[in-house]
């Protein structure tokens, strides 16, 4: 049956090229009221416990769920005190097993109405505890740590459990603000013994740690243990403490690896999400920057932060973004570029269509132009969605340069993608086709060196392009002092080697270094593999018809990346569909001072990045500039009287 | 649901554009001259200007109609069954057009580069493309059409300002050519040429608004007129009278004059891409709007299950002329002659007849 109904769906739509009904593209539509009201609703609907992904930074306490019921806080006070009256008796050092006992025979007096159930948290310490050891699987999962103690009360004490994983946490901060604090503290404070509200007391005056959250089921708790936070379970209380200790080893702050500029901030993101986030609030400084987490992974619970500018972004667009990331349904997320295929518009299609960017000033200018950022936890790559084809072939520091020197550089690399493109396949459309285009004098040099290579130009051309590729990944792959030596070794030995036995010509070498060389001008690493893996096609097209089949392949290239979209927006706006300002920034660059609106294709709420004259000092107005300087506009000397003019 | 396809102003003009300027890359101004002798260009403008004037009076009439394509308009005036009857006669003209273009284009590459390829060999790799943009889409076929028609202009006037040097005025005379009766009357039904702006009597849905019907449509008639007007001239300054009679690629064969210096003498086949891809645009413009006529026709649900039998159909009748001048003749003695009335005529009778039935209810209703 399943076979009949794939069968069927795929003669609709490979054979008979039906358009699927219940599809519903996403079109970035211009923003409005309505866009606000959605939001508002998703955000009363589907409002997640936030995460506590952070160091420094904590999540909004209305969104954890504390139990505020007075009636079922009294009557964890008095079974706490009923324990504690047990206790007294019995000697400080006694076992947690003796204790047990009484937290059975405490709940079996009260008709075991404490009894946990589900994922609730229990009131006694010794059902806590053993669900917490078979939840991580204590003791075979070696670096869970169980730490028991018992919190002075008085001439008394209450059991109580901490629990995190070696190596996540930072022990010195549980040592001091949570250990000592509660194992010290208390007999020093005489106002302990006779507060009524245990929980309360502890979080209020007693933990001295910037955040700590209280949390009524194991699922929350456990989660926060798992990404480095500590877990506080004390005897009588139906809730637990979750504070965020984190102290793991990470990559500090570097340079990017795969976008270096010359000219630019040299800093880039990390493993490391918080980090990630604040260089990007610290680029910004705009309370208006709106960093929404969200965890995706049904295992793994990886966070995600989904970043925009809310009086700048498309509601619809962030609306988008937040319901595709959601909605994926994975169990481990490990990277950005496991996201990225995962919330991608066209996956079959031949470019990346978002953009990936180890570059915080590169996401931050993004940002300003009303485009959202999504941050994975322990990937460097923060991905910007949309992306449009010219925005993939711009690198950072074509804003920091003066922008007839941009222009200059966003030519080169255009030349440089036709290169990596085309270059092989023309090269074999013209030797096989159309020789009469090349001069007479380029034609003979061409034919002499071809002279004695057995192979025809296509089987030479592959042998070399294959070989290249192959030194590329093998270069990445190598460990790195070795490397350089890789390169040499392909450069010159087989390059070499190959012309001196006549299995390629030294024209083909030049061919293929160029193309190389091409590809290596792209600033995105996705977009390079694109017209790299591409460029093969165009080889066998050039091969088979000459220049009709690289017209013929260029054309459907060029249908399948104009029907491309992303997040909603054409792939090749804003030229095609045409919007406004394409001269901006898009092929080339307009002077800084002649980018007044953000890109139209964006619908952003806020169209206008600066006004028309934004450069205030070229207004000569005579007035104003006597008033700030003691000078008139035309250089006329101080007035007369002017303080400035009499010092 | 679905969503709305809708392109902008510059995309519609830019199909038109190359729907019209296309044949320039075929035979065009040899026909032409054929009629009129030296005097061609005269004749092209003429026409031009005539097509525009038709164009104005259909879309002062398709006002009332707006969002509505040719074929909604009939239903709307006649019923069902003149919407069959014109979706039906549209469609053959259509059909055939996409037919006999795919072969002389096929034909004109296999002489310039692929002489030895079999002209069937050559004709697929035109389906192909056509193919995949009748897959994708009017959308992307516009949108691509915005991106490549100015650089396909600019290959064209790069062409025709490289041959200045061969340029002799002296050429165009005798300046009314065969005389008037023959660039005026006789052959008033070579106004086929412009017949590429009945593609805007189906692109109102896409559209929206009338007055980006009328943008488009003025500015596609306008820049074809005048490409079409310039390559005339420049093929009748730079190749005699007598000789411009006997090219079959008029174009191609004035490019292939370009020669500045040593190097730069053989780039008649760089003008190639330009050509394949104009080609490409136009054939994908014709084919996809065979399937939508049709679709239309018969009020079906969708195109695509139709662009595979249409290709099949399309790639049989190509090869049925026998020859390349089979197929300039074909194209010459049928297209010529009916194209003009499916569409200028056609539109014209029935959004007519629309605006008859419109005035009588009118007056009833008084």
């Amino acid at each position: 049956m399943a076979l009949t109904n794939s069968l069927k769906n795929f003669c609709k739509k490979y054979v008979l090229f039906q358009e699927p009904e219940d599809t519903e593209d996403f079109i970035l539509r211009e923003h409005n009221e309505g866009a606000r009201s959605e939001e508002d609703a998703r955000e009363r609907e589907h409002k997640e416990p936030a995460l506590d992904l952070n160091e420094g930074k904590h999540a909004a306490n209305d969104n954890i769920r504390i139990d505020h019921n007075p009636a079922i806080r009294k009557k964890n006070q008095k079974y706490l005190l009923q324990n504690s009256a047990e206790k007294a008796g019995q000697e400080n050092g006694r076992n947690m097993n003796d204790h047990a006992e009484g937290c059975l025979n405490a709940e079996v007096s009260q008709g075991g109405s404490e009894k946990r159930h589900g994922n609730e948290i229990s009131s006694c310490l010794k059902d806590n505890l053993e669900y917490m050891k078979k939840r991580f699987s204590v003791p075979v999962n070696s670096d869970v740590v169980i730490r028991e103690f018992s919190i002075p009360f008085g001439n008394k004490s209450i059991p109580a459990f901490i629990i995190y994983f070696d190596g996540l946490v930072d022990s010195k901060v549980i040592d001091d603000n949570l250990l000592e604090a509660l194992m010290w503290l208390p007999k020093i404070n005489a106002e302990f013994e006779e507060c009524t509200d245990v929980a309360s007391f502890i979080r209020k005056r007693l933990l001295p740690l910037h955040q700590l959250l209280e949390t009524t089921t194991y699922d929350n708790l456990i989660d926060e243990v798992n990404f480095g936070g500590v877990g506080l379970f004390v005897d009588g209380l139906n809730i637990a403490f979750h504070a965020d200790v984190k102290g793991f080893e990470h990559r500090s702050v570097d340079r990017p690896n795969t976008e270096l500029v010359i000219r630019g901030p040299q800093e880039g993101f990390t493993e490391n999400i918080r980090t990630n986030t604040g260089m990007l609030r610290r680029r910004l400084k705009d309370e208006d920057l709106i960093v929404e987490s969200v965890t995706v992974g049904e295992r793994s619970k990886t966070p995600c932060a989904i970043i925009y500018i809310k009086d700048i972004a498309n509601d619809f667009l962030v609306q988008e973004v937040i319901r595709r990331v959601k909605s994926i349904k994975i169990d481990y997320l490990n990277d950005s570029g496991e996201l990225e295929q995962l919330i991608e518009d066209s996956p079959f299609a031949p470019l990346p269509q978002i953009i990936a960017t180890e570059r915080p000033d590169k996401i931050a200018r993004y940002l300003s132009e009303g485009k959202v950022a999504i941050a994975v936890n322990g990937s460097p790559f923060v991905l910007a969605v949309p992306a449009t084809f010219y925005e993939l072939i711009h690198a950072s520091e074509d804003m920091y340069l003066r922008f007839p020197y941009a222009n200059l550089i966003r030519i080169v690399r255009l030349l440089g993608l036709m290169l990596a493109l085309l270059l092989p396949g023309m090269y074999i459309a013209i030797t096989n086709y159309h020789i009469e285009m090349i001069p007479t004098g380029l034609l003979i040099a061409i034919e002499a060196s071809r002279e004695k290579v057995p192979f025809p130009s296509v089987i030479e051309i592959l042998i070399m392009e294959i070989s290249f590729e192959l030194i590329r990944e093998a270069g990445i792959r190598i460990p790195g002092p070795i490397g350089p030596t890789l390169g040499i070794i392909g450069a010159l030995i087989l390059g070499q080697a190959a012309v001196a036995a006549n299995i390629v010509s030294p024209i083909l070498i030049i061919i293929v270094a160029v193309t190389g060389i091409g590809s290596f001008a792209f600033p995105d690493y996705s977009l390079s593999f694109g017209f790299r893996s591409t460029r093969f096609v165009y080889i066998f097209l050039g091969a088979v018809s000459g220049f009709l089949g690289i017209s013929v392949g260029l054309f459907i290239h060029g249908l399948w990346i104009v029907n491309t979209k992303s997040f909603g927006v054409p792939y090749l706006a804003p030229f095609a569909p045409r919007t406004e300002d394409r001269m901006v920034n898009n092929v080339t660059r307009a002077p800084i001072w002649k980018m007044e609106n953000r890109p139209d294709y964006m619908n952003p709420k806020d169209i206008t990045r600066q006004p028309s004259i934004s450069r205030g000092w070229t207004r000569k107005r005579p007035e104003e500039y006597a008033d700030r300087t003691g000078r008139t506009g035309h250089g006329q000397e101080r007035q007369k009287g002017d303080g400035m003019g009499e010092e | 649901m679905k969503n709305k396809i809708t392109f902008g102003t510059w995309e519609a003009s830019s199909v038109l554009i190359n729907a019209i300027c296309a044949k320039m890359f075929l035979n065009h101004p040899r026909s032409i001259i054929e009629d009129s002798g030296t005097a061609a260009w005269m004749q092209v403008l003429y026409l031009g200007i005539l097509a525009f004037l038709v164009l104005a009076v259909i879309l002062k009439l398709y006002r009332n109609y707006e969002g509505m394509d040719l074929l909604t308009v009939s239903e709307t005036i006649g019923g069902a069954g003149l919407r069959i009857f014109v979706g039906l006669f549209i469609f053959s003209i259509l059909l055939f057009s996409t037919s006999v273009i795919l072969r002389e284009y096929a034909e004109n590459v296999k002489v310039i580069s692929l002489p030895s390829s079999p002209i069937s060999f050559v004709t697929l790799f035109f389906l192909a493309g056509i193919f995949a943009a009748a897959y994708f889409g009017i959308e992307a076929i516009t949108r691509f059409h915005a991106i490549v028609v100015p650089f396909a202009s600019l290959a064209y006037l790069l062409i025709a300002v490289a041959v200045i040097p061969f340029v002799d005025i002296k050429r165009l005379t005798p300046i009314l050519g065969n005389g008037l009766s023959s660039i005026f009357w006789e052959n008033t039904f070579r106004i086929s040429i412009y017949a590429p702006i009945i593609y805007l009597f189906f692109m109102p849905p896409f559209l929206d608004d009338h007055r980006k019907v009328k943008t488009a449509g003025f500015w596609g008639m306008g820049i074809g007129i005048f490409f079409l007007t310039l390559s005339t001239l420049v093929y009748s300054c730079v190749i005699p009278y007598p000789a411009s009679m006997e090219s079959f690629l008029p174009t191609y064969q004035i490019a292939r004059m370009i020669n500045y210096g040593r190097f730069f003498q053989r780039v008649e086949s760089l003008f190639l891409f330009a050509w394949a891809l104009s080609a490409l645009m136009h054939l994908s413009v014709l084919f996809y709007f065979s399937a939508y006529v049709f679709q239309q026709t018969f009020r079906l649900k969708y195109y695509r299950p139709l662009v595979f039998p249409l290709s099949i159909l399309v790639f049989s009748l190509s090869l049925y002329p026998e020859n390349l001048m089979s197929s300039i003749r074909l194209e010459v003695m049928y297209y010529a002659y009916t194209a003009w009335i499916a569409a200028f005529a056609l539109p014209l009778i029935v959004l007519t007849a629309g605006w008859i039935v419109k005035k009588r209810k009118v007056e009833k209703g008084r």
